[in-house]
């Protein structure tokens, strides 16, 4: 099979153009440095492989060097029959810098190249051309004209490069152009000659970018806009996950009622309904907040917001960088700990990925609201202005990233040394509007990822809670099973917290994945109260009474813990080191559990 | 800005032209770096935003638009133009 490589500059919509002549679903966003693995899909009868965007073929930082070595050794790998480089039309002269570098090597090992002129449809707003014949002539390879976004000369494209795969021998350029020049110049020279005027393209962005990264409206803009994201994953939700529940309950209806008492039904009321089910509930929410993130990423707002934190986050070690991998990792850990790769600096980088597991992740979703609900009465305060529980949960979110920064700060103070630093120098891309489907297809994949997630572990673990709970003495006897046996033994762990055995099983259970908190105490009180009511966990929960100072002290446990052994597995991977995952994870439940103790013994 | 002597590119005045005349204690990677974003010797930057409490400032390089903090801006000489 031959090999189409897809390179060029970062943010140049190299992504986007692959998962469009793929099909497949490679993450796309407005901010320089998304991709930062390659990867491959097919297209037609070829193999096409999107790369991660690069300023230059001198890498400065390990993962450039990486992504760099990759592309030098492929271009003499037999299999390679083309290269399509990617231009922003929009940053014509950035581009060309790559592009030029990037032409040269692979002219010369003998493969051909085609180059894509992105973003067209940008050039047309502003009512300017870039003139795609002269550089054609110029660059002595095939140039086309696209715009990925609104699909404009794809097929031509496509066509093109099926033709470029399959005899590779008619696309390289005859005589060979002039390679013999610095890049940096005629990447300027074609610029001035052919590109688009400079001041037209920047005039909207430098405007805004006056009004979001100065003065007090960007900063009035900061707080409102990390407000709203909050309240929505509250107020959206809502409808959503009453739907999921409702439906679920109605499921559970068709499927019990005409069925003989007796163990499988009970089996499938506490455990499948009663425990996968209770988790289902929050995958609305999941939903939520990944669009929320990806529309504030795709906006090209999240590259100011770095900028706005730059300075904050450099007093604690970090860098303005870690605003991205941060925020991400409220959806969850392990991308984040990916993304943190755009950090240059390997000491800001290393804080940021031992930190990360301190925002509040959507796996911990679940767990914040359930107990929110318990525990919050449905209240507005300051007129109606505040729903009292998006304030908490507000309060948990600020929790996590308060401890963040101060791990950080100590981490930075006293045990991670400063090795060589890097400048902070941050391309900011054009602000604008979301492309929509992009956004779609990834919060349903993030509800995908969650809902396999509930098929696979959380199934298997409240299949096992159940089991251990209902035997050997059957329903309504869940203090008497082996379940309540093994309870007992580590009950003196939260008993301190006012918290019975039950929750200590909860606890231990979620180490394996921090969702396994609901479904498990769902699946218990399905056991002991053997009740029909399977929807209302949060209800059982009151009904069985906790007290406020218990609940604080489990809520800020769960902010606290690093419960999730596939972070570790990632952070262990990308630090390249066994013994500090470890520490991280020990580190970690200490202070939680410190924590939780300070905040029982406060309330109470 | 003295208009007869090179000064750093955190001094340029919002909205104001400079020449990039040279680096100060910048590697001889990271010189490469900056001219393959456009901060070569010799090329145009304006200095286009220049937000409050020392944060990094934006500027226009070539087709571009970029942050750099304090410390990388302090390194690289401008003079007027
Ligand atoms: N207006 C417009 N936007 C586009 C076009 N192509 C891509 N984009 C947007 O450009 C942004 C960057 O796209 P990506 O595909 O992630 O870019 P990339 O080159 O893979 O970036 P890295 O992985 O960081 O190197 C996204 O917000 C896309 O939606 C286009 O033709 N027109
Ligand atoms: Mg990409």
């Amino acid at each position: 099979m031959s090999n189409i490589l897809v390179v060029g500059k970062p943010n140049s919509g190299k992504s986007l153009l692959f998962n469009r002549l793929t099909g497949v679903t490679q993450k796309v966003s407005n901010f320089p440095g998304v991709t930062v693995e390659i990867k491959s899909a097919s297209f037609r009868k070829h193999q096409l492989i999107d790369f991660p965007g690069t300023y230059s073929l001198d890498p400065l930082t390990k993962d450039e060097k990486i992504a760099v070595d990759q592309f030098i050794d492929s271009i003499s790998n037999k299999r390679v029959k083309g290269v399509l480089c990617m231009l922003d039309s929009t940053r014509l002269e950035r581009s060309l810098v790559f592009a030029l570098q990037a032409q040269k090597v692979a002219l010369l090992a003998g493969v051909p190249v085609v180059f894509a002129l992105n973003m067209m449809d940008q050039i047309e707003l502003i009512g300017e051309t870039v003139d795609v014949a002269g550089l054609q002539r110029d660059l002595g390879c095939k140039v086309f004209a696209i715009s990925t976004r609104l699909n404009q000369g794809l097929n031509e494209l496509s066509d093109a490069l099926d033709q470029m795969a399959t005899h590779p021998e008619k696309f390289l350029p005859e005589p060979m152009p002039n390679l013999e020049f610095d890049p940096i110049h005629r990447a300027h020279e074609l610029h001035e000659v052919y590109g688009a005027s400079v001041e037209k393209l920047l005039k909207t962005q430098n405007r805004l970018d006056r009004f979001f990264l100065s003065g007090a409206g960007g900063g009035v803009a900061f707080v409102v806009i990390m407000l709203l994201l909050f309240q929505s994953i509250f107020t959206w939700a809502v409808p959503l996950m009453d739907a999921v529940e409702a439906g679920i309950g109605w499921l559970s209806g068709v499927v019990t009622t005409n069925m003989a008492d007796g163990m499988v039904k009970d089996f499938l009321v506490d455990a499948m309904f009663g425990g996968v089910g209770s988790f289902l509930v929050f995958v609305p929410q999941i939903m939520v907040l990944t669009f929320i993130i990806g529309l504030l990423e795709d906006s090209g707002y999240l590259a100011r917001a770095s900028v706005i934190c730059h300075r904050g986050l450099s007093r604690v070690g970090l860098s303005g960088m870690s605003f991205v991998p941060y925020l991400s990792g409220f959806a969850c850990a392990i991308p984040a700990i990916f993304a943190a790769r755009t950090i240059a600096s390997p000491r800001r980088r290393l804080l940021t990925i031992l930190t990360i597991p301190l925002m509040s992740c959507s796996a911990r979703l679940p767990v914040y609201s359930l107990l929110i609900l318990v525990l919050i009465p449905p209240e507005k305060i300051l007129g109606g202005l505040i729903d009292l529980r998006g304030l908490v949960f507000f309060g948990l979110y600020m929790l996590g990233i308060v401890a963040a920064l101060f791990v950080s700060a100590m981490l930075a103070k006293f045990a991670v040394r400063n090795e060589d630093d890097v400048p902070f120098i941050l391309e900011l891309p054009p602000y604008r509007l979301p492309t929509w489907k992009p956004l779609i297809q990834r919060a349903l994949n993030s509800a995908k990822a969650f809902i396999s997630k509930a098929g696979h572990i959380i199934f298997a673990i409240t299949v096992i809670v159940w089991v251990l709970g209902y035997f050997p003495n059957g329903a309504g006897n869940l203090d008497n099973s082996y379940l309540g046996w093994m309870g007992q033994l580590i009950e003196p762990i939260f008993e301190p917290w006012g918290l019975d055995w039950r929750y200590g099983v909860a606890i231990l259970a979620s180490f394996v994945a921090r969702e396994v908190f609901v479904g498990t105490l769902g699946t218990m009180y399905g056991i002991a109260g053997a009740e029909e009511n399977i929807a209302g966990l949060a209800a059982n929960i009151q009904a069985d009474g906790i007290s406020l100072a218990s609940g604080m002290a489990l809520l800020v446990f769960y902010v606290l813990a690093l419960q999730c052994a596939s972070t570790l597995a990632v952070m262990r991977k990308e630090v390249g080191n066994n013994l500090i995952p470890i520490y991280a994870f020990i580190g970690y439940s200490m202070l939680a559990y410190a924590a939780g103790s300070v905040t029982y013994w406060l309330i109470a | 800005m003295n208009k007869t002597e090179t000064n750093s590119m955190w001094s340029i005045n919002q909205g104001a032209k400079a020449r990039v005349s040279g680096f100060v204690g910048v590697s001889a990677a990271y010189i490469k770096r900056m001219r393959e974003i456009g901060l070569d010797v010799g090329a145009e930057i304006i200095c286009v935003n220049r937000p409050p409490f020392s944060a990094p400032r934006q500027f226009q390089i070539c087709d571009g638009v970029f942050s750099l903090d304090k410390e990388i801006a302090d390194s690289i000489q401008v003079a007027p133009c």
